[in-house]
């Protein structure tokens, strides 16, 4: 386990090391968050916002949703360029499985990105919102830690996304699609609570979109119902059957891998 | 200036003959993008069932305002591809060819790639807009200059944020994030921007002259917002391109170590 640990470490340092990517996905992030904020503000200033949820848990809950986008680096930007250069045919000759390898360094990028987004991302979003999240301080590092446990699943379907280049030559538009399975079934732009029931509101938080953001970000409502347990339940039985499906997946990638010259 | 625009068609015609090349991808990607684009729809459906409008604008005017965003997107994937990998290009050294040859290096770097997924994103686009009209009545009479317009702003955009490639090294990856949530910007409502945010969608961040102001004549008809959008997309084009030229200046040429077969 040492080798992914330096992988992660690497990685983690390297991330923090470029100001400027760190930075740049920094501003964006406020600026999405300002974006959807300054949405439901309009909407609950017209008299219109859903009356469980009040102006400031929504706001939190936006937040704190885009934040699950940003904390995971692009691996599968680095899959796709793998798979596509044939570099990919050096990596698996290597004493450390590919996938892992990457995985790892995808989890210490995505450190450095939590250290950054919880500590000034909490700052500029209290700031923004003019109170403190309104579930508490403890509460607050619950849901990151559950955010924390959302990334690296979101990780690793990306890797899933990375791999579909053996196949479709180009990981981008299928990663679009995902993402945007992701926005609409996991509650991102809306809570799953909200969802009529022609949609599958019922269904939804089982989905492991939901676990990515829906079930864990809800947590700021004061009257949600599921369960503490069955969140974390829901969040690992997606990681294993994710994992599962990856390696499966792999296996069969590597029958495809063609590496020609020298 | 015809002996330009005449290799801009020319350009066109084949990059897009290229990326039509592959015609099996080409049409998976194209399904991908319009069936990505569809699971997206609901969402701004399931918001407005429980308001009617964010400050007058309603579903019919998201959903235009997301077709036009799409389809502009399309068009400068299709057509200008080469703009959104320009700090990759810097990065190569990959202008250097485009230096020594007699026609403008910009239009060169920008028309010399295509991304295909750009044919189904106009193509949902314009359909999106077309049910806009059929749905809810919406005018499609302006909708080629509205796509011209938003193309103009979207690509001045991208060449402006591109342009930052030639300070920053291993940009790519924040502009493409950047470019991504522009995009994203201008399918919002326009009431939300307000005071600066207002402000930076018509300077700096015009995602207002992309779609805000297409959507708020079509609402309106006021021609005067018009006018003065196409006058504000053509100064920030100006502006993108002697950025892009002050940037040049900068470029170091293809020096980094390598080897090429």
């Amino acid at each position: 386990m040492i080798k992914y640990f330096h992988f992660a470490r690497i990685a983690f340092v390297d991330h923090l090391s470029n100001r400027l990517r760190l930075s740049t996905r920094f501003v964006v992030f406020m600026l999405l968050v300002w974006i959807m904020g300054a949405m439901w503000t309009v909407i609950y200033k017209t008299g219109h916002g859903p009356a469980s949820i009040t102006s400031t848990e929504m706001i939190w809950y936006m937040a704190v949703g885009q934040m699950m986008f940003f904390l995971s680096p692009r691996l599968f930007v680095i899959i796709d360029d793998d798979v596509r250069s044939g570099n990919i045919g050096y990596f698996i000759n290597r004493p450390i499985p590919y996938l892992w390898m990457r995985f790892a360094e995808g989890v210490g990028a995505m450190s450095g990105n939590f250290v950054i987004l919880t500590t000034l991302g909490t700052l500029a979003i209290t700031l923004y919102a003019g109170v403190v999240p309104p579930c508490g301080w403890l509460w607050l590092g619950i849901i990151y830690a559950l955010i924390f446990m959302s990334s690296v699943l979101h990780l690793l379907i990306q890797i899933g996304c990375g791999l579909s280049t053996f196949w479709t030559n180009d990981a981008v538009f299928i990663y679009h699609s995902y993402q945007k399975c992701l926005l609409l079934l996991g509650g991102v732009y809306i809570p799953l609570s909200l969802y009529p029931e022609q949609f599958g509101a019922s269904v939804l938080p089982y989905l492991p979109f939901a676990s990515l953001v829906g079930n864990p970000v809800s947590l700021f409502f004061s009257n949600f119902t599921m369960p503490l347990l069955e969140i974390v339940g829901l969040q690992f039985l997606w990681l294993i059957a994710v994992v599962f499906a990856l390696t499966q997946i792999f296996k069969v990638c590597l029958r495809k891998v063609e590496v020609n010259g020298g | 200036m015809g002996a330009n625009f005449r290799f801009f068609l020319a350009l066109c015609r084949m990059t897009f003959k290229s990326a039509s090349m592959q015609r099996g991808a080409m049409l998976l990607r194209a399904f991908f993008s319009v069936t990505t684009h569809l699971i997206y729809i609901p969402v701004w459906y399931i918001l407005f069932q429980f308001t009617p409008s964010i400050d007058g604008w309603t579903i019919e005017h998201a959903l235009y305002a997301y077709g036009l965003a799409i389809a502009c997107w399309g068009i400068v994937s299709l057509l200008a591809f080469g703009l959104r990998t320009l700090p990759e290009q810097i990065d190569h050294g990959e202008l250097d060819a485009y230096l020594t040859l007699p026609k403008p290096v910009l239009l060169s770097a920008a028309i010399s790639s295509s991304r295909n997924t750009g044919l189904g994103e106009l193509l949902f686009g314009i359909s999106l807009l077309i049910f806009c009209h059929l749905h809810y009545g919406a005018s499609i009479i302006l909708v080629p200059y509205f796509l011209l317009l938003g193309s103009l702003v979207f690509a001045s955009a991208v060449l402006f944020f591109a342009t930052f490639g030639f300070w920053l090294r291993q940009f790519l990856a924040s502009a493409e994030e950047i470019y991504f949530n522009f995009n994203l910007m201008a399918s919002r409502p326009a009431p939300i921007f307000t005071g600066l945010f207002h402000v930076l969608s018509l300077t700096l961040l015009p995602v207002g002259l992309m779609t805000h102001v297409p959507v708020e004549y079509v609402m309106g008809h006021r021609i005067e917002l018009l006018i003065y959008s196409s006058l504000g997309a053509i100064a920030y084009a100006a502006f993108a391109i002697l950025f892009f030229h002050i940037g040049l200046r900068h470029y170091e040429s293809g020096n980094r170590f390598g080897v090429r077969g």
